[in-house]
């Protein structure tokens, strides 16, 4: 109903209908809209660290041990010295940096297997699938604590086995929708038509899977910045004094029962930030891509 | 009196667009037909007319962002539009009965037959007991031809074929004796056979109860055979209603009459066919909403239409009406 | 429901799980083999003798193809031997399922509290979708969801423990002036009680909450979302329209809602139990619990690859149990699963 000609005003400027539509989409779904606003903010954090930061992330000062916030270190030192503030911000970088080939390495993975096991059916879907639903049975944290440790705790390991372990939500989803296409009206016509099989997957069914797959990216990244800092946090893979967020909610962790909150309180308030934006666009994203859900005027 | 008289029913879509733009469409632009006690009508034409938003209108049962702007709907001398909630909610299921279209997934999936109807009833008089509202139920499961009713009493819902689902929906619509019966598309996904007996039910059981009863139906032959009176739906509005003798022998209309050439039974190959989709609801053109798919229009159905009266009780929405 | 249609149905949800649980052991066997680092270093640890890797080396039968050393390793799992932690030198069994119960009590007070408060809040939700109660129980399971676990516990700990004073101290089940009552359950607070040793139970109880309240936050955040959205479902179904349009009172429709959310509810809240084990990891890593999801992060950190595998396995053996009980309890809420 949606794409009716109303009686056309004259020709606004781009950037009046570019508002407009930004307006409509945060009426429509205020979530996604501070979703998005929160994730643009970290990134322009991530991008201008070196800029904005006060100090160095790992300029390390004997002389201000613990100190409390203050007019010089807006979020206070750490145990070494160096400003938390400094840290906060570089930590960004970190968990875009790990989230971002996490989400690429699952949908290179997850994508063309769910393609292929939903195209062609029969046993190679059949061990897929199996195996998937073996992966699921165990809860995500401690196996991908326990995989990452079993590999080798190095940061290129991180991001290959989160990767790994968020495939299988991918190639579900896309395996899904080519299920559901595979018989549809369109793709009969395309296969009548004489079109070959690649040029049907990837013309008209790769598309409207990866459609699917879009919403679940940001959960997916929400999972994986979670993931990753719960990793550091317990000391396996990334290593204090990087400036990651995990790392250093372990490094305040003992001075939690002394008093020194803010060396974990301030990286714990940036990483709940960066995982609720994330968490806000992928539920904004699912509630606008689902079709049942029609707009309500309030 | 009339048992029901809607008067010039108005049911908009009011929401924002993804530009953020304040959108209308207008479903229904000014329904009205009449009902007498005891009669069938058959509320008439194709998906998208704005038949079941009709009744989910008049039933107060309407979701946002659809939003009755005007009218009146009055059932007994009382405008239904303008009760409280709770008194309509008191009137549906006690004076009005509703059978809808999808009988198997409209019952409690989580409660017997038996539970239901004797639920159904007690909400509405407190005063039965128990048990004498469980036997109403079997009374009223013999009534819509359900075998071994004392034991279907007992069923789930799910071990119901979807004709015996359908009867159960009738026996709940008819339980607390309602003087006013709508049926929504009764007899769609039921096998061609099944829908003949639910129609005969239907029929049987209003004329033997003095129910008024609307039929909501895409299909003529329907209105034809099962019905008393006739009102055709286009656009959101009635555009023709009278007795189904008239309608058929002399329909005004050239909607109408392009639906009657299109049910099966008369598919004539040169007649001419109601072609083409309904109109834009978010932009109605001005006058008649049929013009653009009509093959008479002229000059004059730029300007809205009249409700025609021809003879018995007969009425067109049509300038060309009496041409006709 | 007769008993021998429960018992069928076990009898058939048991046989289908054979080829899932060959499936989980072969992942859990594949452990140590991943990263291409030698297996028996993995499982005999930095410390061992050269008689010890011996003997590891031996166990693994590793001349023999990786089908074959499967079917070996399963045997021993079968046959209850996990092999040995090489930091406590005692069997990977005995280590794990000693500090069950604590893991066990924690888990269960902590999903049970959250699903008291989350399926309520849901559906109470649900029920005006985007008003006022909608959108506050939104975002507060938003944050829930997007909190870390350890953070929050840490939180805790500094604002009850520090700040207040109201909570012990994060270490352990029992403060440390107490005597532990002796074992029966496992659970300090039943045997404390059980026994009348009052001290004891009061100790542990006041142990028991910081950490149950984290797990109850942190696993009410998706329980009021997903309650939510089955309500809203439930809300949109059929049935429910038809039940309105019969002019049926409020609180029965609400009654109808509640009964056919159930199902799906449950369900739900027994896939959270078996996800939240993680989650109870590192609650009981803050907290120095002493359960057995501890004691497999620590494992996991120090690399005691022979109880990771254990611990990895029996966390999956939980879930699959879990979803049993649930398929079950399913099954006595669904007329229509009778049949199936």
């Amino acid at each position: 109903m949606s794409d009716a000609a109303l009686p056309a005003p004259a020709t606004p400027a781009w950037t009046a209908r570019a508002a407009g539509r930004l307006a409509g989409i945060s009426r429509r779904s205020p979530t996604l809209a501070i979703g998005a606003a929160i994730i643009l903010g970290f990134a322009l954090l991530a991008v201008l660290a070196p800029l904005i930061s006060p100090e160095s992330p790992v300029a390390s000062n004997p002389a201000r041990v613990l100190q409390a916030p203050s007019a010089a270190n807006w979020f206070g030192t750490d145990g070494n010295g160096m400003d938390v503030l400094s840290r906060v911000i570089h930590g960004s970088l970190y968990a875009f940096g790990i989230a971002i080939p996490v989400v690429i390495v699952g949908l290179l993975i997850g994508v063309p297997v769910g393609l292929w096991t939903g195209w062609t059916g029969g046993w190679p879907d059949e061990i897929v699938m199996r195996g998937s639903d073996a992966l699921r049975v165990f809860p995500s944290i401690i196996l991908a604590l326990a995989v990452v440790a079993a590999a080798g705790p190095s940061l290129l390991n991180v991001v290959l086995v989160l990767g790994l372990l968020d495939a299988p939500v991918y190639a579900r989803v896309v395996r899904a929708e080519v299920l559901s296409l595979r018989n549809g009206t369109f793709v009969e016509a395309a296969v009548a038509a004489g079109n070959p099989t690649r040029r049907i997957l990837f013309r008209h069914i790769l598309p409207n899977a990866l459609r699917g797959a879009t919403a679940q990216t940001a959960v997916r990244a929400a999972w994986a910045v979670r993931i990753s800092a719960t990793l550091a946090f317990l000391g396996v893979g990334i290593q204090p004094p990087t400036p990651e967020w995990g790392a250093m909610i372990r490094q305040g962790a003992e001075y939690m029962v002394t008093g020194e909150w803010w060396v974990a309180v301030f990286p714990g308030c940036a990483l709940i930030l960066l995982v609720l934006g994330l968490n806000m666009l992928g539920d904004g994203l699912a509630d606008l891509l689902d079709p049942r859900r029609k707009a309500a005027t309030r | 009196m009339s048992l029901l008289e809607v008067r010039d029913l108005h049911t908009h879509f009011i929401a924002y667009d993804l530009d953020n733009r304040l959108r209308t469409a207008r479903a229904l632009n000014g329904v009205s037909f009449s009902l007498e006690p005891g009669r069938i009508l058959g509320l008439v034409g194709e998906t998208g007319a704005g038949k079941s938003l009709t009744a989910l209108s008049i039933l107060g049962l309407l979701k946002p962002p659809a939003r009755v702007v005007a009218g009146q709907a009055v059932f007994e001398g009382r405008d239904l539009l303008a009760l409280p909630p709770e008194e309509l909610n008191a009137l549906r299921g006690a004076r009005i009965g509703l059978v809808v279209q999808s009988p198997k997934t409209s019952l409690d999936p989580l409660a017997r037959i038996g539970q239901q109807l004797v639920r159904l009833q007690r909400a509405h008089r407190p005063e039965f007991s128990a048990a004498q509202a469980e036997a109403r139920a079997a009374e009223m499961l013999a009534a819509v031809g359900i075998p071994d009713p004392k034991r279907r009493l007992r069923a789930w819902p799910h071990e119901l074929s979807g004709g015996m689902a359908q009867r159960v929906l009738i026996a709940m619509a008819l339980v607390n004796e309602p003087s006013l019966l709508i049926a929504d598309e009764p007899t769609t996904g039921l096998d061609v056979t099944v829908q003949a007996q639910i129609l005969d039910l239907l029929r049987g059981l209003a004329r033997q109860r003095g129910i008024g009863a609307v039929i909501i139906t895409h299909d003529l032959g329907v209105v034809a055979h099962y019905c008393d009176e006739a009102a055709v739906m286009f656009a959101g509005q009635v555009v023709e209603h009278g007795p189904v003798s008239a309608l058929f022998a002399r329909p005004a209309h050239p909607y109408t009459r392009a639906l009657i050439a299109a049910t099966p039974e008369r598919l004539q190959l040169r007649a001419p066919r109601p072609s083409g989709s309904p109109p834009n609801l978010y932009a109605l053109p001005e006058g008649c909403l049929y013009r653009d798919r009509c093959p008479m229009a002229q000059d004059v159905c730029t300007r809205p239409p009249p409700d025609l009266a021809l003879r018995d009780g007969h009425a067109a929405r049509c300038h060309l009406a009496e041409a006709a | 429901m007769p008993a021998r249609a429960i018992g069928g149905f076990l009898l058939r949800r048991a046989v289908l799980l054979v080829p899932l649980l060959v499936a989980v052991s072969f992942l859990c066997f594949m452990l140590v083999r991943l990263g291409g680092q030698d297996p028996v270093a993995m499982l005999a640890g930095p410390t061992a003798t050269a008689a010890e890797l011996e003997m590891v080396r031996r166990n693994l039968a590793l001349d023999q193809p990786v089908w074959a050393q499967f079917l070996v390793w399963l045997g021993k799992v079968l046959s209850g031997d996990l092999g040995r932690s090489w930091i406590s030198n005692r069997p990977v069994l005995t280590e794990l399922l000693d500090r069950a119960p604590a893991t066990l009590e924690l888990l269960l007070y902590g999903v049970g509290l959250g699903a008291l408060v989350g399926i309520p809040v849901g559906l109470k939700a649900a029920q005006k979708p985007d008003g006022a109660f909608d959108q506050v129980s939104r975002f507060l399971s938003l944050l829930g969801f997007s909190t870390p676990t350890y953070w929050l516990a840490l939180m805790a700990l500094f604002v009850f423990f520090y700040l207040l004073a109201w909570a012990p101290p994060g270490m352990g089940r029992i403060s440390l002036m107490v005597d532990p009552p002796p074992r029966i359950t496992g659970s300090y607070l039943w045997d404390a009680m059980l026994g009348g040793q009052w001290e004891a139970a009061r100790s542990a109880a006041a142990q028991l909450v910081l950490p149950v309240l984290c797990i109850a936050i942190i696993s009410a955040a998706p329980i009021v979302k997903q309650t939510r959205a089955i309500a809203l479902e439930v809300l949109a179904s059929d049935y429910i329209r038809y039940a309105r349009a019969q002019g049926l009172p409020a609180g029965e429709v609400r009654r109808m809602v509640l009964r056919n959310s159930m199902v799906p509810v449950v369900t739900f809240v027994g896939t959270e139990l078996a996800g939240l084990v993680g989650t109870t990891a590192l609650i009981e890593y803050v907290f120095a619990w002493g359960g057995i999801g501890q004691f497999g992060l620590n494992a996991i950190i120090q690399g005691d690859f022979a109880v990771v595998q254990g611990y990895v396995l029996l966390l999956a053996l939980f879930s699959v149990l879990v979803f049993l009980v649930v398929d079950v309890l399913v099954m006595l809420l669904e007329p229509r699963a009778v049949r199936a």
